[in-house]
């Protein structure tokens, strides 16, 4: 098994920018990677899952987030339902030899170290794939200019019609579970509002809508996303008790906190 | 358990916590927000018997019974202090003769723990999840365990003080007392398992014996005998050497744990105190003939050989005098048995890693049994057990999982010659009398078998696998195990390898309740010395359950709240 917080797609979403005068896509997209982030990052997450039947299941858990020299670490504390609160995800990011993760399970009072699984995997029954959760570089990608056109979403509270230029997104490697992506980058500050996802065959598979954000010292966060798989199955990310650049202690990412 | 001393224990856990939850803290970071949990879940079985129908009613039988358990929890956080209290209350519909069967509430891990900055110290009921293997870890010795569901082993929450380091990012040490052992709860009455015949006296009312040969060289005849046997009913007299609350029975245990990239890893201590019983024998000697008895038999006996031929009439006298003589009046028999808890050194060491989407650990352990006396048929001896496996998640969006562990464990100097030194697992009836040989007899008996020593090397396959369908609405799963015995007694009987069936599929209605049904399928198989057939074997640690294989209905219902204070 596998994880990664969602707190890295939310830092990957919001490093997309462009120029909007200028519909270059490279240009677009080195500005929207070079969005200011926060360097460290908690906040309660609410994970809805709806299943196409109407089955919906609710996952919420804590979240926290830093950047180190070596990379980033996480960890998600699930609080309920009740038969996975108290599971931890611990990742220490480590650019150079791969990151480590470890896995607490409460009911076995035990840490596990655990392997990597498949960047199609889901994470934790959403409609995210682990690539999805992934920080990613541009260089991984081949873009594309499409067009523009308009998403509708919430900034800071207020709903907003967004101009947004269209990119084809082309991953690079053979792992990535997508032949492409389109990204919706907002005109004006080169947040990722949309991203669809098409699988290898080319069929399309799910999108990611933010569907409400908020900017919190010149970082912009998502608070609220919808993930839609044409399964019919969604996933809804709530974000609450969000804290940017709170000087989250490098303790809380040790194997020490997962036994606490 | 004493009742009084554990709720003092919890009380003054409450008092200390939430006056701190109640005070303000000062927040060093996002984390450190105080923190009330409470949870309760709450498992309700159904058992139907699918091996043996008739063989006993399910309402008498703890594994078939009925039950419902109940666990309720409360985990506070205040700053650095954190205290933890869980209780079991249990209902199991068997032996309607006592309430206790029937209702029973019992403290788990209750505990207060304290976590300044690189540090953790704990004191209370706890629960220690030493081993990296999956569920079959030969270093996770300190708790005692809850032998009766044996698809479900439980540990048991020692009262225990503990204290864990963290000095680098990469090494965590820990240190556990425990001021006495706990015992652990067997499925089986102990006392039940020795036989009572082996207390009672048996005296002959009558004794007639038959010459069939007589050699004239050396003088020594060659009879049988038949005795009339009275037996008298002793004392059951066996003592359990039960230690909880006696502090002359302390434990302590040193584990050292790496973390690094690529492997995790620990080395472990523990000076402990074996789960398993040692016995300690009285033995008595008794007349079981008078001196007349034999007198009279020996001379009937004698002349009638004379006068068959069998004997010639000139040694008659001399072989009547030395039949007399040697004849043993006197047996051995036990009068009391001591079921003792030996001293145990145990070393271990663990490893973790991942190669490629698999997990890899291994894990072993190497118990010592002190032997002060070099009384090696009384002490269980030395072995050592060890467990390598992974496992792997696969399939669509790697949602199914399979988890293989090979286990085994090896027993030093394992006695596997007992039916060959004594014919049909009997003493010698001439040395019935002698208490050396008698007592080493009765040794070589009980000490492995009440030590749960059944072979000198088990090799063991243990397989889990899930694999969730629906969006994990429904989820069969299977877990089977097969352990193979080698290095025992085959004069006793062949054994062909015990193991459990455990296949199972949960419906989740949703994340509160579920509704599962599987089946727990008991066997072990073995030839008796003779014999072609094969048969369930019975007296095998997992054959002895054959009868409890059951199919079950489980409905499971769980719900927590968590609280966090600003």
């Amino acid at each position: 098994m596998k994880t990664r917080m969602y707190s890295a797609l939310i830092a990957s979403l919001a490093s997309v920018s462009i120029a909007f005068a200028a519909p270059n896509a490279d240009e677009i997209m080195t500005r929207s990677y070079g969005l200011a982030k926060a360097d460290d990052m908690a906040s309660t997450m609410t994970m809805t899952l709806k299943q196409a039947n109407g089955a919906t299941k609710v996952r919420k858990l804590r979240t926290f987030m830093k950047k180190t020299a070596a990379g980033t670490d996480s960890l998600a504390e699930f609080i309920s339902p009740a038969d996975i609160a108290g599971t931890k995800f611990l990742t220490i990011g480590n650019k150079v030899e791969g990151d480590s993760q470890r896995l607490y399970m409460p009911a076995l009072g035990k840490i596990r170290k655990i392997a990597s699984s498949g960047k199609g995997g889901k994470f934790m029954g959403s409609e995210l794939s682990y690539y999805d959760m992934e920080e990613h570089s541009l260089s991984e990608f081949k873009f594309s200019y499409v067009r523009t056109n308009v998403v509708q979403s919430v900034r800071n509270g207020k709903a907003v019609s967004i101009p947004c230029h269209i990119i084809t997104s082309v991953p690079q490697k053979p792992e990535a579970p997508y032949a492409k992506m389109t990204v919706w980058v907002a005109a004006d500050d080169f947040f990722v509002y949309r991203t669809e996802m098409f699988d290898k065959s080319g069929a399309a598979e799910k999108t990611v809508t933010v569907n409400e954000t908020l900017t919190t010292n010149g970082v912009i966060v998502a608070v609220r996303t919808s993930v839609e798989s044409v399964s019919g199955n969604s996933t809804l990310i709530q974000s609450e008790k969000m804290q940017l650049n709170a000087g989250i202690s490098p303790d809380i990412f040790s194997i020490k906190n997962l036994e606490k | 358990m004493r009742i009084q001393q554990l709720l003092t224990i919890v009380m003054a856990g409450i008092l200390v916590v939430f006056t701190a939850y109640g005070a303000t803290s000062e927040k060093d970071d996002a984390s450190s927000a105080n923190e009330m949990k409470i949870y309760q879940k709450s498992t309700a079985y159904f058992f139907v018997p699918i091996a043996d129908l008739v063989h006993e009613s399910s309402l008498s039988n703890y594994l078939r019974a009925p039950k419902l358990f109940n666990k309720f929890g409360v985990e506070v956080t205040a700053a650095e202090v954190k205290f933890v209290s869980h209780w079991n209350v249990d209902l199991v519909l068997q032996g309607f003769d006592n309430i206790s069967n029937i209702v029973s509430a019992s403290a788990q891990d209750n505990f207060i723990a304290w976590n300044p900055r690189g540090s953790r110290l704990g004191l209370g009921f706890q629960t220690y999840a030493w081993g990296k293997a999956d569920g079959l870890n030969p270093t996770a010795v300190i708790n005692p365990m809850d032998f009766r569901m044996p698809t479900d082993l439980k540990k048991v929450p020692a009262l225990s003080a503990s204290y864990t380091a963290y000095p680098a990012p990469w090494l965590s040490i820990d240190a556990v007392y425990l001021p006495f052992k706990q015992e652990s709860i067997l499925p089986y009455s102990i006392a039940e398992k020795i036989p009572r015949s082996v207390f009672n006296k048996y005296t002959a009312t009558s004794l007639s014996l038959y010459i069939t040969n007589f050699d004239m060289g050396t003088g020594s005849v060659g009879m049988t005998s038949q005795q009339t046997l009275q037996e008298a009913a002793m004392t059951n007299d066996i003592e359990n050497k039960a230690f909880a609350f006696d502090l002359n029975n302390p434990v302590g245990a040193l584990r050292a744990n790496f973390f690094f990239g690529p492997v995790d890893f620990s080395f472990m201590y523990a000076y402990d105190i074996d789960q398993f019983y040692t016995t300690s024998l009285s033995l008595e000697q008794y007349a079981a003939l008078t001196q007349a008895m034999v007198d009279a038999a020996v001379e009937s006996a004698v002349d009638d050989a004379v006068a068959r031929g069998v004997i010639p009439g000139a040694a008659s006298a001399a072989t009547k005098a030395g039949l007399k003589a040697s004849i043993p009046k006197d047996v051995c028999r036990i009068s009391a048995i001591d079921l003792m808890r030996a001293r145990a050194h145990r070393f271990g060491a663990d490893m973790k890693t991942t190669i490629g989407p698999s997990g890899v650990w291994a894990e072993v352990c190497y118990s010592l049994t002190e032997d002060p006396g070099n009384t090696s048929s009384r002490i269980r001896n030395p072995y050592i057990d060890w467990t390598i496996g992974f496992d792997l998640s696969y399939g669509p969006d790697d949602l199914w999982y399979i988890n293989v562990q090979y286990t085994g464990s090896f027993v030093q100097n394992y006695d596997d010659r007992f039916y060959t030194d004594y014919a049909n697992g009997l003493p010698d009836p001439l040395q019935a009398s002698n208490t050396s040989y008698m007592a080493n007899y009765y040794y070589r008996a009980f000490t492995q078998k009440f030590g749960n020593q059944y072979e000198g090397l088990t090799h063991g396959i243990v397989v889990k696998a899930n694999w969730p369908l629906f969006n994990d609405a429904l989820v069969p799963s299977i877990a089977a195990s097969y352990f193979f015995p080698m290095i025992y007694d085959t004069k006793e009987k062949t054994r062909y390898g015990r193991g459990i069936i455990m296949p199972e599929i949960k419906w989740n209605i949703n994340d509160a309740l579920s509704l599962s049904l599987g089946a727990n399928i008991y066997f072990a198989f073995k030839k008796d010395a003779g014999s072609s057939k094969l048969a369930i074997d019975r007296n095998d640690p997992i054959g002895m359950f054959y009868d409890d294989s059951s199919a079950y209905l489980r409905f499971t219902y769980a719900w927590n709240i968590v609280r966090q204070s600003e």
